[in-house]
């Protein structure tokens, strides 16, 4: 799984992908969720007890800022 | 199903229906079935299930699961550019040779297990699994503020 997009509703996840970007729902992570990156733009992350997103790489939280000059 | 020849099989759209019970489409046991689109609907009242069989299945159009409907393409390869799943259909992809460009998923379970599947949208009720093996190492790295106004 090379990209998996959260773009509304209250979807589920469980199991691997490269990368995660959530922009607006709230996304359900069940059992096994590892990712490579993930990027929560919007939206949510909920997980049942016992059940973790695993993020091996980078996680960015909010949109990318810009360097100041 | 028409057998054209040395290419692969040919045929138009396939539609499973609410009244059609449980499909397997076996294929040949090598080579390719070429389809324009693929529907397996269902109903509340009705599940119907299409299993694909040895066989590469070369969808050129879209793949729609759609209410109680089931796609199993684990035997096969599914090769689609889109692959929608809806409603409380389920679709499961477990060969490795299988190829889909986007996946859909608005309702519904999609269950990746073997194959390619390069981009999944999620919404509404639909949930992924993906089984595939996980990443060594889990660290956490989060961006720094910008540096925009220095501390007074």
């Amino acid at each position: 799984m090379s990209q998996v997009n959260v773009i509304g509703g209250t979807p589920s996840f469980s199991g691997n992908a490269t990368k995660l970007t959530v922009t607006a729902g709230s996304l359900n992570i069940g059992a096994g969720a590892a990712v490579g990156a993930a990027t929560l733009n919007g939206g949510t992350l909920s997980a049942t007890a016992g059940h973790e997103l695993a993020v091996s790489g980078v996680l960015t939280i909010g949109p990318r800022m810009r360097r100041a000059r | 199903m028409h057998h054209g020849g040395h290419g692969p099989f040919s045929t138009t759209d396939a539609v499973i229906d609410p009244t059609t019970s449980n499909v397997a489409v076996a294929g040949p046991a090598s080579g390719s079935v070429a389809i324009n689109s693929l529907r397996v609907g269902g109903s509340n009242n009705s599940s119907p299930t299409l299993t694909l069989g040895a066989a590469a299945f070369n969808v050129t159009g879209a793949v729609n699961v759609v209410s109680n409907g089931t796609l199993n393409a684990t035997a096969g390869a599914l090769v689609a550019p889109t692959l929608n799943v809806s409603g409380a259909g389920a679709a499961t992809l477990g060969n490795a040779s299988g190829n889909v460009t986007t996946a859909n998923v608005s309702g519904g379970l999609l269950t990746v297990g073997a194959g390619t599947v390069g981009t999944v949208n999620l919404s509404g009720l639909g949930s992924l699994a993906a089984v595939r093996p996980c990443p060594r190492s889990t660290s956490l790295e989060a961006r720094r503020p910008s540096r925009a106004t220095p501390p007074s």
